[in-house]
C-alpha cells in the first residue's frame, strides 16, 4: 500500500477500500454478465454464467493489487 | 422499490396496526402537478441549502483571530475536510477541490439529518433524485479532471493499468470500463439512498409500532420498549447521517485523485 499510504493516513484507507469494493462487485459483474450474454447465445444454462463471475473476481482480485497494492518500488517504469 | 413495496404489500399486520408503506417517501405537490413539481423534497433541498450557507455565514462573518462558539466548530468542520478528505487523499493538488468537496460533506449532512428534525422528519436524500444528481454532478468532475490534466491519456490511463502484461488487457479493461464509469456513479448514489431509506422507514416503523402497543393494556409494556429502541435509532441515525456524507466525499476524493494520479 506503499505508493496511495504514503499520502494517506487510515481516513484515505477507508475510502480506498470502498473503491476496493467497487472494482471486486463490477468484475463479478461484468464477467458475470459477459458469461450470461455466452450462455444465451450458445443456448447453455447456468454454465458460463458461473464461470465468468469466477473469472471476474480473479481478475478484479488482480486489478486491485494492480492499482492499490503494488509497491512503487518493484513497479516497472 | 416495487421489490421493498412487494414486501411491505405481502406482511399481514395486526388489526388496526397502521403500517408503513413507501407512500410515507410519496410527498403531495407543493407547487405546480405532475411528476417535476416542487414537492416535500424540493423543498427539504433548498432548506439543506439555506442551513448550509446560514451556518456558514453565521460562522465566518465576523471571523475572529480566537474562534468561538460557532466559529469553532465550523473550522473544524473545514479543517477535517481540508486536511483529513482532501490534503491526505488527493494530495496538495487536492486544496482547489476543498470548496467542493466542503460543499458536498456539509450539503449532503444537512439533507440527511433533516430525517431527524422535528417537523421535517423525511431526509431529503431519501428519494433518489438528490443522490443521484450528486452522483452525476462527481462523476462529470472526476472525468472532467482527468481529461483536463492528461488528456486522452486519461482513458487510456484508466483503461490500460500499466505494468500489466498484455494478454490481461482482455480481462482488466471491461471491468476498469464498467467499475469507473458505471459502477462509480451508481454505488454512489445508491449508498446515499439506501441508508437514509432504510433508515427512515425503520424509524417510522418503530414509531408506528410504538403508538400501536400503547394503545392496549396487554401490550404498553412492549410499546415502552419499542419506544425506548425507535429513541435509540434515531442516535443511530445521527450516526448514519454523519457517516453517509462522510463516505459520499472522501469517494468523490478517492476518484478525483485517482484521475489526477493514474499511476498510483
Amino acid at each position: 500500500m506503499a505508493g496511495r499510504t504514503d499520502r494517506g493516513g487510515s481516513w484515505a484507507a477507508a475510502g480506498e477500500a470502498w473503491a476496493v469494493i467497487g472494482t471486486l462487485a463490477a468484475g463479478i459483474v461484468t464477467w458475470g454478465a459477459i458469461g450470461y450474454l455466452v450462455d444465451r447465445l450458445a443456448g447453455f444454462r447456468w454454465l458460463f454464467l458461473p464461470i465468468g463471475m469466477v473469472i471476474g473476481v480473479a481478475a478484479a482480485i488482480y486489478l486491485v493489487y494492480v492499482r492499490y497494492g503494488r509497491d512503487d518500488h518493484d513497479r516497472p517504469t | 422499490m416495487s421489490a421493498v413495496l412487494a414486501l411491505l404489500g405481502s406482511s399481514r399486520p395486526p388489526e388496526g396496526f397502521e403500517k408503513p408503506t413507501a407512500e410515507i417517501f410519496d410527498t403531495a405537490c407543493l407547487i405546480g402537478s405532475g411528476d417535476f413539481c416542487f414537492n416535500r423534497i424540493a423543498l427539504y433541498m433548498f432548506v439543506a441549502a439555506a442551513i448550509v450557507v446560514a451556518l456558514f455565514v453565521l460562522a465566518f462573518a465576523r471571523p475572529r483571530l480566537v474562534p468561538r462558539g460557532i466559529q469553532n466548530l465550523m473550522e473544524s468542520g473545514v479543517e477535517f475536510v481540508r486536511n483529513q478528505i482532501a490534503v491526505e487523499v488527493i494530495g496538495h493538488d487536492g486544496i482547489r477541490f476543498v470548496p467542493l468537496l466542503l460543499s458536498l460533506f456539509f450539503f449532503i449532512f444537512a439533507a440527511n439529518i433533516l430525517g431527524i428534525v422535528p417537523f421535517f422528519q423525511l431526509p431529503a436524500t431519501s428519494r433518489m433524485a438528490i443522490p443521484a444528481f450528486l452522483a452525476v454532478v462527481v462523476w462529470l468532475v472526476f472525468n472532467a479532471v482527468g481529461i483536463q490534466h492528461h488528456g486522452l491519456r486519461y482513458f487510456k490511463n484508466v483503461l490500460f493499468p500499466p505494468g500489466v502484461p498484455k494478454a490481461l488487457y482482455i480481462l482488466l479493461t471491461p471491468i476498469e470500463l464498467v467499475s469507473v464509469f458505471l459502477v462509480r456513479p451508481l454505488t454512489l448514489s445508491v449508498r446515499l439512498l439506501g441508508n437514509m431509506f432504510a433508515g427512515h422507514m425503520l424509524l417510522t416503523i418503530f414509531f408506528l409500532g410504538t403508538a400501536y402497543l400503547l394503545a392496549q393494556w396487554k401490550t404498553v409494556a412492549f410499546g415502552v420498549a419499542a419506544f425506548g429502541l425507535g429513541v435509540g435509532l434515531v442516535g443511530f441515525e445521527i450516526l448514519v447521517a454523519v457517516l453517509q456524507a462522510y463516505i459520499f466525499t472522501i469517494l468523490t476524493a478517492v476518484y478525483i485523485g485517482g484521475a489526477l494520479h493514474p499511476e498510483h
